[in-house]
């Protein structure tokens, strides 16, 4: 009975081993199906992606947007620059507020020049 | 059970099965770890895709996109494919992809036609070649461009709901004849009967019909999946229109028409696409796999490299106040009539170029409908006499020379004045002055004046000084490290070795040398820069697609030293100033800023007579703002303003409303503080930078 049961022994395993094999071999055969596919998910996606980024970028240029508000008629103007008060703030660096980081606008010599607002509706 | 021929028989079984193991187990090792079945090159598995790479964006000062890519999709026909089903394709495809079906189905029908074509013959022992005429048919026929992957997708979501008529029909009588067809036991009994014949011809029908729609439904299968294909293609999208599309460029596909399956990729043909297409490119990938009936073998992947994307170019350009500039150029080429308008708008410290435009202009996106001159950038392409405008520079050179000083006073004649040689000099008629300061001669500028003050120096020193202010040589605006000077004229001076009275005199107001328009305003910028002269920039830097800053362009002066003094800087300015309060472009004063500039206006040569023309001129106008703490610098300039119907061919009139607008709209933008106040808005900042404290 020894030589039977080790004889079923290497049947056994290697009836294992190759299941195994075939097991193994479906699985590689199914991750790459899978990898294909999230791989073609993942090009479809950046398209997507990449079609919205052009449509937003055609929305909120400054043609569409003049023309939106045109078709709108909500009737808004620039502020005039004599709408705009500009505080001297004391003791502020000059060269750090918001604008002097764009480089637009000077600090004088007291302090930096901030803009706080438009007064009045327009004109 | 435990007999001997029992035991003897298990044995043999064990040995069998043993054996049997054995081999399937050698073989397993074979398989798996001597000789795994690897796919071999050549095999016909094998297949190298490119993974392209998508080209960068291009982008505003503040992020906004003004070029970018996106993927579509070019679709073909295979007529031969879709043979006799043209029909049914395209009545399905046309409203999907937006064509009339009959121009599609003579898309889809083939359309066979006798060629020459080379084929190599043996002739005793040689091979020579011989041209035959072959039939050959369109196999690839581009039946719509530019289809986006919604359409296109929903055009493969509706497919499997295609049925060719004939398979249809055949389907319906099938299943019409399989209902006919008596059971089993109803055979038996027609046997009985003796109407095996009948029945064995009807079964043969049967068989026919059902070989036959096999066949179609393959037909079918081929005409659904190889019909009408899709290769993915890169379109680069302009969101802004033709706003700064001088500045873009534009691109076009590298290849007419490339090998199968090799992405058609863009270049730059013009423009910052051109000057920057090396790092806008990006570097394609790479993926080495095998493929067997369709179905990538993934775990057999080779060489698998991700595409890397272009990068950004950021640009100082501006996309508001470029939309200003070109609504104001819109408006001027109603209101002027030109035969082409130039704006450039300049930070004057920093040399950075906030807006730049042209008319007649394109839609990049639709550029090859745009005739070739309005592609082109007037603003540094196209140089012109640059008029009075010049007489910015004859004045600093002298005063920097400690020739003059702008308080001097000259003697213009009354508007006539007859140099030691050549012809005499005039201003308009009716404008004449008589002794005036210098200042005076410029604000209303004399001809006399620039010219008797041009004489006094050397031409190698108004030439010298041409240089320092970067006249008569290329900016380098279009990135000159970059193989060539994309495009920029470098100006100059016809024949500079004949030099003589009369051309130094005529070249003091403006004639006789050509400048490009971005030439002229650089200049102005480097007087309202304190003398100072800073390389023209066009891009902020350089990025990743996520932000990261690779390369940044920082401003530069264009020499170590300062083109004039800021002594000479600050009497020119002064004299600038006076040309908007008392001189020639007093229609460019605004309510809220000081505002400086200067007027110019160029006779243009007929080039039919070759003489200076009294009907065409080019009319200028470059100013800053706010005069005291220049920010903006703005150059406005109009060839060939039509003067009928009230309009005028001077600079302040021509151009000075343009600039006025312009300048309005921007310095609102930008929430310049305005340096003269109305006495209402005057109190109100008052009152809020000094308050009053209440109580303790």
């Amino acid at each position: 009975m020894g030589v039977l049961v080790r004889a079923l022994l290497v049947c056994g395993v290697i009836a294992t081993l190759g299941l195994g094999y075939v097991r193994h071999n479906a699985q590689q055969l199914e991750l790459g199906r899978q990898i294909t596919e999230q791989e073609r998910r993942r090009d479809r996606l950046r398209q997507t992606v990449n079609i919205q980024e052009v449509t937003i970028a055609t929305l909120v240029s400054r043609p569409e947007l003049m023309a939106r508000v045109q078709r709108f008629n909500l009737g808004l103007v620039p502020v005039a620059p004599a709408q705009r008060i500009f505080v001297t703030v004391p003791g502020a660096a000059p060269g750090k507020g918001p604008a002097n980081e764009e480089g637009l606008m000077a600090a004088g010599p007291g302090g930096a020049r901030f803009p706080v607002g438009a007064v009045g509706v327009g004109r | 059970m435990s007999t001997p021929g029992f035991q003897f028989r298990l044995r043999g079984l064990a040995w069998m099965f043993g054996v049997a193991f054995t081999v399937l187990g050698v073989r397993l090792v074979f398989v798996q770890a001597i000789r795994p079945q690897l796919p071999k090159a050549n095999d016909g598995t094998e297949q190298t895709i490119v993974r392209p790479a998508m080209r960068g964006a291009i982008l505003d000062a503040q992020g906004n996109v003004l070029g970018k890519s996106r993927v579509v999709y070019d679709v073909h026909a295979d007529p031969v494919v879709i043979g006799t089903n043209a029909g049914v394709l395209a009545a399905y495809a046309a409203p999907i992809l937006g064509r009339p079906a009959a121009e599609l189905m003579l898309l889809m029908t083939p359309q066979p036609e006798l060629r020459m074509s080379p084929t190599n013959v043996m002739e005793a022992g040689m091979v020579r070649t011989q041209w035959v005429r072959r039939w050959y048919t369109n196999r690839s026929v581009l039946v719509q461009s530019n289809v986006e992957p919604a359409v296109w997708g929903r055009y493969r979501e509706g497919l499997t709901n295609v049925m060719l008529p004939r398979a249809e029909s055949l389907a319906a009588e099938l299943k019409a004849g399989q209902k006919a067809t008596p059971r089993s036991w109803a055979r038996v009994e027609a046997l009985v009967r003796g109407e095996a014949t009948a029945m064995k011809v009807d079964q043969q029908r049967l068989v026919r019909i059902r070989r036959e729609l096999h066949a179609l439904r393959q037909q079918q299968a081929e005409v659904r999946i190889n019909g009408l294909t899709a290769s993915a293609v890169e379109q680069r999208v302009y969101p802004q229109g033709h706003a700064a599309a001088h500045v873009l460029g534009y691109t076009t596909n590298d290849v007419v028409r490339p090998p199968r399956g090799v992405p058609v990729r863009l270049i730059g043909a013009t423009g910052i696409e051109n000057r920057f297409d090396a790092e806008l490119r990006g570097v394609s990938g790479l993926l080495e796999t095998h493929r067997v009936k369709g179905r990538e073998l993934v775990q057999f992947r080779g060489r698998d490299l991700a595409a890397r994307d272009g990068l950004n170019v950021r640009l100082t350009i501006d996309s508001h106040l470029q939309s200003i500039v070109e609504q104001a150029l819109d408006e001027a080429v109603e209101a002027i009539q030109p035969r082409a308008i130039t704006c450039v708008m300049v930070r004057p410290r920093t040399g950075e170029i906030l807006a730049m435009a042209n008319r007649p202009t394109y839609d990049p996106n639709h550029v090859r409908t745009a005739p070739v001159d309005h592609r082109m950038n007037r603003a540094i392409t196209v140089p012109s006499e640059p008029g009075s405008t010049f007489k910015l520079l004859t004045y600093a050179a002298a005063i920097d020379l400690g020739l003059a000083d702008i308080d001097d006073l000259v003697d213009c004649a009354h508007g006539v004045w007859q140099p030691p040689s050549g012809r005499p000099v005039r201003d308009i008629a009716g404008h004449g002055l008589g002794i005036v300061s210098l200042e005076e001669a410029f604000a209303k500028s004399s001809n006399v004046g620039a010219a008797r003050l041009g004489l006094r120096m050397s031409p190698e020193q108004m030439i010298g000084y041409m240089r320092r202010l970067g006249f008569l040589q290329r900016t380098g605006v279009m990135y000159a490290n970059r193989g060539n000077w994309g495009g920029e004229h470098p100006g100059g001076i016809p024949e500079p070795n004949r030099m003589n009275i009369e051309r130094q005199g005529r070249m003091s107001y403006g004639y006789g040398l050509y400048a490009t328009p971005l030439q002229t305003v650089m200049a102005a910028s480097a007087i309202a820069n304190n003398g100072v002269l800073m390389k023209p920039l066009l891009v902020h830097s350089l990025e990743t697609v996520e932000g990261r800053v690779v390369m940044r362009f920082d401003p530069t002066p264009a020499s170590g030293e300062p083109a004039i003094r800021p002594s000479t800087a600050a009497q020119m300015r002064r004299a600038l100033r006076a040309v908007v309060t008392d001189g020639t472009a007093r229609i460019v004063a605004l309510e809220d800023y000081e505002v400086a500039g200067k007027t110019g206006t160029a006779h243009k040569v007929d080039p039919a007579t070759r003489r200076q023309s009294n009907e065409k001129y080019t009319s200028t106008f470059v100013g800053y703002l706010p005069a005291d703490q220049p920010e903006l610098c703005i150059l406005v300039l109009a060839d060939e303003p039509d003067k009928r119907g009230g309009g005028s061919h001077f600079g302040g009139r021509a151009c000075g409303p343009v600039f006025r607008t312009i300048a309005q709209q921007a310095a609102s933008y930008l929430a310049i503080p305005p340096t003269l106040r109305t006495n209402e808005t005057s109190q109100l900042a008052e009152t809020l930078n000094n308050p009053v404290v209440r109580g303790r």
